[in-house]
């Protein structure tokens, strides 16, 4: 258990558009508990808020933010916040989430998680921006490490440190992403195994697993595969250091049927009970990183 | 502003983003705008160079919005084909760099971009040609709205309970319209157009005719109903509140036909909006 008091919530999927017909077709979602992009909820009252109601009705969810904008220094977006909050009200959701990242500035939105310096500088903004949320969400936020494919200059702070730093000044709790992990060690040149080591393991309510795509001088997260064997090397590393936290799968674009979905996702439990997924990584010449088009499809 | 400046950086790298041309380009935009190179901003000595490194969030912005254009617009997509929408969705992108976190939002402003860009000195054939996927757009967003916007889901929208048809007319009942409706009213009968190319993508351009289109939702499913001229100004009217004997005269007023007569249209076509989630009584 997490030193916020938050559950191991147990082996969870992504809940994508394209899984509606099989998830309201079927009694048993085969899964212990779902991840939603919130985005996709808060202004949807069609059909996916429906499934959402009646997913919720059987298993546990958790909303997984891409627009609090934590590093921008544009003012926080309060009516974002109280959407939020909004869909928090109504669904209860175990907890929520987002990223370590800025979004937009001088009110462009990129719909990306773009990297920021990390500084002392950068670290006060953010705890500020943290304590805010939380603050206005009445409940602790949980904060994912993204993947990144460039540093800056101006960083003095290595990211793990960063987030521990932030957990430590803000009781915000961290989402390890192990695939990001992963795809950030690659392109930086830093040890995954020592990052991770360097997290506040208490921590630690949640893993992300997820596939990338090596582009040769470079790693891309492009959720569209099997989590390759590395990541699954690192969140076995994860869940001994946690003592177990909820695992969640990412699957975002060329994304398979809902059995294949949850069969990736089983190999997670077969991980922990000792027998390691092989697994390689898909190589391309280029590849789209953090795609969203499937956001657009809960729409439709 | 000193160069380290965080806000600076942010301001220098959605400049880089949202800028015109190629990573060259955009660089020499941000460098002007902000006083940065990259160099400067972004640290080197591992692995990839700095500019592919940028490129990977530069180019990806333009393509992962583009994707999402098109899982927007699938019908217009396939009229267009994939490579000649792809032309217009990034010109779009670039024109109008999203503002919204909703990023349903993002497509908003395309019907009126493809509108505005369409070549203006074409022949009839040629006009329908340029026209034709402006239209098509209107008809997806609206669509695309009326699936999410609020509806009458887990209400009763049925007939007034004791309401006769003579009763509708009555100065005590009121029309309700649901969120999710949206009115358009196209210069091509687009629906009609589109069933016949996703049959026959070889189905020739439709001749003009102006068609009134309301594009509502039953229990989570979408409703696409045409409506004639006078019931398009009644639900226009209806948007304002009111009673329904309000509505018919304002649809009177509108359309130039006689109230008595918008009335006895009304008795025969209000099951049939009732049932396509046009509206309900109250």
């Amino acid at each position: 258990m997490n030193s916020l008091g938050l559950p191991n919530l147990g082996f969870g999927v992504g809940l994508r558009a394209t899984h509606f017909p099989y998830l309201m077709s079927h009694d048993d979602p085969l899964v212990d508990w779902f991840e939603i992009i919130s985005e996709n909820f808060l202004h949807n009252h069609g059909y996916a808020r429906h499934v959402l109601a009646t997913l919720a009705e059987k298993r546990p969810v958790v909303m997984h933010g891409v627009s609090l904008n934590l590093g921008s220094y544009d003012p926080l977006n309060r009516d974002y916040l109280a959407a939020l909050k909004d869909l928090a009200n109504w669904l209860q959701p175990a907890w929520i989430s987002d990223h370590l990242c800025w979004t937009g500035i001088h009110g462009v939105n990129s719909h990306d998680l773009l990297p920021l310096p990390l500084n002392e500088e950068t670290l006060q903004h953010v705890s500020n921006r943290i304590d805010q949320v939380q603050e206005a969400l009445g409940r602790p936020l949980i904060l994912e490490n993204p993947s990144s494919y460039l540093t800056f200059s101006s960083s003095t702070i290595p990211e793990a440190e960063f987030l521990a730093a932030l957990a430590g000044r803000t009781g915000c709790g961290l989402l390890l992403d192990v695939n990001n992990v992963y795809v950030s060690a690659t392109n930086h040149g830093f040890d995954a195994q020592a990052y991770i080591q360097q997290l506040p393991a208490d921590r630690i309510v949640q893993v992300h697993l997820a596939g990338h795509t090596d582009c040769g001088d470079c790693l891309v997260d492009t959720h569209d595969q099997p989590v390759p064997t590395p990541v699954w090397e690192l969140y076995l590393l994860a869940q001994r250091r946690c003592g177990g936290a909820a695992t969640l799968l990412e699957w975002d674009a060329a994304i398979p049927a809902y059995e294949e979905l949850v069969a990736e996702l089983n190999k997670a439990r077969g991980v922990l009970a000792g027998a390691m997924p092989t697994a390689a990584v898909r190589q391309a010449e280029d590849a789209l990183s953090t795609p969203i088009a499937f956001q657009v499809a809960v729409g439709r | 502003m000193k160069r380290d400046d965080p806000a600076r950086i942010q301001a220098w790298l959605k400049t880089v983003l949202v800028s015109r041309g190629d990573l060259a380009g955009k660089l020499t935009t941000a460098a002007s705008a902000h006083g940065l190179a990259l160099a400067e901003v972004v640290a080197g000595g591992y692995g990839a160079s700095a500019e592919r490194r940028l490129d990977v969030y530069a180019a990806g912005y333009v393509l992962r919005l583009v994707a999402c254009l098109q899982e927007q617009y699938p019908a217009l997509t396939a009229f267009m084909g994939e490579a000649m929408f792809a032309v217009f969705a990034k010109a779009y992108v670039v024109t109008h760099p999203p503002d919204s976190w909703r990023l349903e939002h993002l497509g908003r402003r395309f019907p009126e971009f493809l509108r505005e860009t369409r070549p203006r000195q074409a022949d009839a054939a040629g006009e329908t040609f340029y026209a034709l996927p402006a239209e098509i757009a209107r008809f997806e967003w609206a669509k695309s709205q009326a699936l999410t916007a609020p509806g009458f889901e887990g209400a009763a929208v049925g007939v007034v309970p004791g309401l006769g048809p003579l009763g509708y007319l009555g100065e005590a009942c009121s029309v309700e319209l649901p969120d999710c409706l949206r009115l358009e009213t196209l210069r091509y009968d687009v629906p009609t157009f589109l069933a016949a190319f996703g049959a026959d993508p070889k189905t020739p351009l439709p001749a003009a005719r102006q068609t009134h289109l309301a594009v509502s939702r039953v229990d989570y499913r979408l409703t696409v109903l045409e409506v004639a001229d006078w019931a398009h100004a009644f639900l226009v009217a209806c948007r304002g509140g009111g009673s329904v004997q309000e509505a018919v005269a304002a649809s009177s007023q509108a359309t130039g036909q006689k109230a008595s007569a918008i009335q006895a249209y009304l008795m025969l076509w209000l099951p049939t909006a009732i049932q396509f989630g046009l509206l309900r009584l109250r």
